[in-house]
């Protein structure tokens, strides 16, 4: 990657500029480019882009890839629609009406 | 040891704001942080500039003189920091809830908070999606929105310009005194020695505290939210419903009253369940969403936004909001000479102007103001 309007996170469209931008504000860890630029923040959650930003980020601040904290996958791990989340509940809720483990 | 005029502990809107603003003010400071910045709850909120649900009095008084400190503050980084005004909405579904609302809202106006008062018919007029038929009505002040984000690392990134020095992923082990000073913090990253020394620790001054023999009373609360995707511009103001104001920081039972308003992105954010922590749950373990989380919001968005129950979630937060007893914040010199603490605001994204410049003047008189001193607690 050396051209700068390289796309690095396709759902959010963040470049690497902006990500090398980032790291000169005084970012240090996956969660921090994150927080400033969105990389990762879109519908796949950084399923791909959270590799090379941790590349990138372990090259600039010339240390190794396992210095550098994992973000943890956050729930619900791929885009679901609220109103499933609503359909599970009334599942549980029966369940324990009838005196079932949900 | 590394030394400093001001140690800063806290990486949040507080600690990055008084690093900002003593730096401006030519002061050699010092800020720490155990994670990266924005990690605890300044990372996870809603980014509100929220003035309607500030306590009467003194908390009122300066949330009102942040507000306008704001007008000038957000260009004052040279950074875009996604401000925006927006209106807030309190939604009262009971008579009780209503009366209450109102005569809360009531004793704050000779204060000077301006905000309409509508009834359901009016609140559905003006927010299309909402639905007002388990609704008696609402006040609607205007108010403001910033990223979270963008104001944190960009006061840090300004602080840094101008001399300060910011270590992340630095914790605080132990503190160092003598008599009535504090003159050292001993972290895992070696000594930082300085005059003044700042907690602005949210969730964890207790825990720091209590190293040094401090009773702060600052509690936490777990609060948590969901992300949506991003969506073209659905809701207006943010919504809260009025009995997280009532419930939101008591210290008795799980609370799912409902939040939810739409981000500069475009995100839209609901949530947050909150229920108490300090007891259950310990800061240092790593939490996860709860099944009461899904359950509330699903149930409280279906009551009153149910047109967006179809679009996606994407992901989810949860946070440990610190708060206090009678809602009084710290914000003074606290057991030592040189301990300053800034912590268990109720809200503290509006107060972040406010905060940097007044612990520059305290800095600078060596006292505090005398408007703050209820806010003394020891």
């Amino acid at each position: 990657m050396n051209k700068t309007d390289t796309i690095v996170c396709r759902c959010e469209e963040v470049t690497l500029a902006q990500i090398e931008e980032a790291i000169r504000m005084g970012a240090t860890s996956l969660k921090a480019i994150k927080k400033i630029t969105r990389a990762g923040m879109g519908d796949c959650q950084g399923k791909t882009c959270h590799r090379q930003i941790m590349a990138l980020l372990a090259q600039k601040l010339n240390i190794s890839l396992d210095q550098l904290e994992e973000d943890l996958p956050r729930f619900p791990f791929m885009p679901v629609p609220l109103e499933i989340l609503k359909t599970r509940q009334r599942e549980v809720e029966t369940a324990e009406r009838k005196g079932e483990k949900p | 040891m590394k030394k400093a005029q001001v140690i800063v502990v806290g990486g949040g809107y507080f600690g990055t704001s008084i690093t900002y603003h003593l730096a401006k003010h030519g002061v050699k400071t010092i800020l720490l942080e155990q994670k990266e910045l924005a990690s605890g709850s300044s990372g996870a909120n809603f980014g509100c500039i929220q003035v309607q649900d500030a306590e009467p009095g003194i908390s009122l008084d300066l949330t009102l003189k942040s507000f306008a400190m704001w007008q000038s503050f957000k260009d004052e980084l040279g950074l875009d920091l996604e401000y925006r005004s927006r209106g807030h909405l309190i939604a009262a579904a009971t008579e009780q809830e209503w009366e209450n609302l109102l005569a809360i809202q009531e004793g704050k106006k000779a204060q000077g908070l301006k905000y309409e008062v509508l009834t359901a018919e009016e609140l559905a007029g003006r927010e299309p999606l909402l639905n007002t038929s388990n609704l008696v009505g609402g006040t609607l002040a205007m108010e403001a929105a910033i990223n979270p984000f963008k104001v944190i690392y960009g006061m840090a990134a300004r602080a840094r310009e101008l001399g300060a020095e910011v270590y992340q992923h630095t914790t605080v082990q132990d503190i160092a005194t003598s008599q009535n000073q504090v003159t050292e913090v001993v972290t895992d990253k070696g000594l930082f020695g300085g005059e003044v020394f700042i907690l602005a620790t949210g969730a964890w001054t207790k825990k720091l505290g209590a190293k040094i023999g401090l009773n702060i009373p600052v509690e936490y609360i777990k609060g948590e939210a969901f992300v949506s995707e991003v969506l073209p511009p659905l809701v207006n103001y943010y919504y809260a419903s009025a009995s997280f104001f009532e419930e939101a920081h008591e210290n008795t039972g799980a609370n799912t009253a409902l939040c939810l308003g739409q981000t500069a992105a475009g995100n839209i954010l609901m949530g947050e369940t909150a229920r108490p922590a300090a007891e259950q749950i310990d800061l240092d373990t790593k939490e996860f969403n709860s099944f009461e989380l899904c359950a509330g919001v699903c149930t409280e968005v279906a009551k009153y936004f149910p047109e967006l129950l179809k679009y996606k979630i994407i992901r989810s937060w949860q946070t440990f909001s610190p708060y206090t007893e009678q809602l009084r914040p710290v914000l003074n010199f606290v057991g030592y000479d040189n301990l300053l603490v800034a912590a268990g605001f109720k809200s503290a994204a509006i107060l972040v102007p406010y905060i940097g410049a007044e612990i520059v003047n305290i800095i600078q008189q060596g006292q505090i103001s005398a408007d703050i001193k209820e806010f003394s607690i020891i």
